[in-house]
């Protein structure tokens, strides 16, 4: 794993404006940066970030197949009693997952350590998806890169034919926060994935799904949604005045209300617990259990639901270094150990792997002068040198 | 939804890692080489249309419409090869995201009215994103 300066291609602004992706620079600030890449070889690509995010993945659902047999699992990640049927009747049914996003702290030489799994509304898909390997293909062409460079890049393959296989022929609806630029853009590409899987789409914004009085959600024509992508999180949902018709309620979901689980941070103390020393996790237990003392005055701070690194806390020496704002931590918090992201060009790398239907498929990288990354944090390419 | 639930699901498999270096990659592991179809998309690039779905669909009749829903009728749209490895140059609906000079109008999705006011009557609205709506974000 190597950071490469690298020339930025002159026109890279007006070729992200042509395909929709407006939201390159926040707030005056790069968000997209291809100043620099991140070279990988094949080798570290398949062994050290591919068979490991499947490896982390199988366990994440053995952890689900565990909380539905033994409620004290649910307890421990603060879900509402009042939805643990809607949670179980979804996994017993078997309700497929689109995709995922791991997040991992990989330095080139060690096991990548999974620092949380964003399990229920990963963004930044598009960039991973589309625009990077824009990237990789014009940067081949203008001798940026090497001409026989590759990347760990079928996102967009999969997601096309993962709605082949679970869209049927379902009218799907997809809703979220369509008011944030960010949202919107995650929303209208899976749109548009679904679309050329064949399938027929309606986006709306999340306030606008309708309850009818026969208990059906409906969209703005009334017409029952039966299957519906929805990028606002579960435990939202549960807090929301619709959240009390969602189990009674037929729509199907993506992502499935089995996601509530694993989009809780509280899974990283129970992925130890159940698989102690693992060597792609970080020790970790819930910040009231007395074990929590073995970590140390050097934790991160993690509230069960957080998002964008918010109210998550860098604790060195009993001092914070760092910390999120933000509006989380009312369920509860869990310490995980403090494991330092390497530094390159001193700037700190999270890589995100990417699942689509359950299978890895391919790799993001946001990079940050802070050690804990959030959402300002860079967005940079990658390739397989 | 599947119709026929894999029994795999939820079951962890042995992950297999390979003993060393493959001279060939498998297939699907990356994407195909595929080209983009930018070239009809760089002269679109208006903020006005930012994040519209483009399409190789026919726009449904807008008669029952809403304003503040996007509704496509599409028939699949071609597809890059998944093998990996390979470098061809054939189109690819990667790029299809945003309104490209070759697709069909869209309507707005932009969601500028009151959600109470949209819609039929006949059902509550506003149920869900006021917790969303509050804290600004919702992706991670």
């Amino acid at each position: 794993m190597q950071r490469i300066p690298c020339p930025e291609r002159d026109d890279w602004r007006a070729t992200a404006e042509g395909v929709g992706f407006t939201f390159h620079t926040i707030n005056g600030e790069r968000y997209w940066d291809e100043r620099a890449y991140y070279g990988f070889t094949l080798n570290e690509i398949e062994r050290r970030i591919e068979a490991p995010t499947a490896e982390i993945d199988a366990m994440c659902l053995e952890l689900v197949g565990r909380a539905m047999r033994d409620e004290k699992y649910l307890r421990r990640l603060k879900i509402p009693e009042a939805f643990w049927p809607l949670i179980s009747e979804s996994w017993r049914r078997r309700d497929p997952s689109l995709y995922g996003r791991l997040d991992l702290s990989y330095d080139g030489w060690s096991p990548a350590k999974l620092l949380e799994y964003n399990a229920d509304t990963p963004t930044s898909i598009f960039e991973a998806a589309v625009f990077q390997w824009t990237w990789l293909e014009q940067a081949m062409e203008r001798a940026i890169i090497p001409k026989r460079a590759d990347q760990f890049n079928s996102i967009h393959e999969r997601l096309i034919d993962a709605w082949k296989k679970h869209g049927g022929a379902k009218h799907l609806h997809l809703a979220g926060m369509t008011g944030n630029t960010e949202d919107a853009g995650t929303l209208a590409y899976l749109q548009d994935t679904a679309s050329q899987a064949g399938l027929k789409t309606t986006l709306m914004d999340i306030k606008d799904v309708g309850l009818g009085g026969d208990g059906r959600f409906v969209d703005l024509d009334d017409r029952a949604i039966e299957l519906a992508f929805k990028l606002y999180p579960w435990e939202w949902m549960f807090q929301d005045a619709f959240g009390a018709k969602l189990s009674s309620a037929p729509t199907r979901w993506i992502e499935p209300p089995w996601k509530a689980i694993l989009s809780n941070k509280g899974i990283l103390p129970l992925l130890w617990e159940m698989f102690p020393k693992h060597p792609n996790l970080l020790p970790a237990y819930f910040e009231d259990d007395p074990k929590a003392s073995m970590l140390g005055s050097s934790f991160v701070r993690k509230p069960l639901y957080s998002r964008e690194g918010a109210n998550v806390a860098l604790v060195s020496a009993g001092t914070t270094l760092a910390e999120q704002q933000g509006p989380y931590g009312a369920e509860g918090f869990i310490r995980q150990a403090f494991a330092s992201l390497p530094s390159f060009s001193d700037q700190y790398p999270v890589l995100g792997s990417w699942l689509v239907d359950g299978t890895p498929c391919g790799l993001s990288i946001r990079e940050d002068e802070n050690p804990i990354t959030g959402n300002t944090s860079r967005f940079l390419p990658h390739a397989i040198l | 939804m599947a119709d026929k639930p894999n029994q795999e699901f939820g079951k962890r498999n042995k992950v297999s890692v390979p003993a060393a270096p493959r001279p060939v990659p498998p297939p699907a592991k990356r994407s195909g080489h595929v080209a983009l179809l930018l070239m009809g998309t760089f002269a679109v690039g208006t903020a006005a249309y930012t994040l519209m779905p483009s399409r190789s669909c026919e726009q449904p009749s807008n008669a029952y419409g809403s304003p503040t829903q996007t509704t496509t009728e599409c028939s699949s749209r071609s597809s890059s090869s998944s093998s990996g490895g390979g470098s061809g140059g054939g189109s690819s609906g990667r790029s299809s995201y945003y309104s490209s000079s070759d697709s069909s109008s869209s309507s707005s999705s932009s969601s500028s009215h009151s959600s109470y006011d949209s819609g039929s009557h006949s059902a509550q609205r506003g149920g869900f994103g006021s917790f969303g709506h509050a804290i600004g974000f919702s992706g991670g």
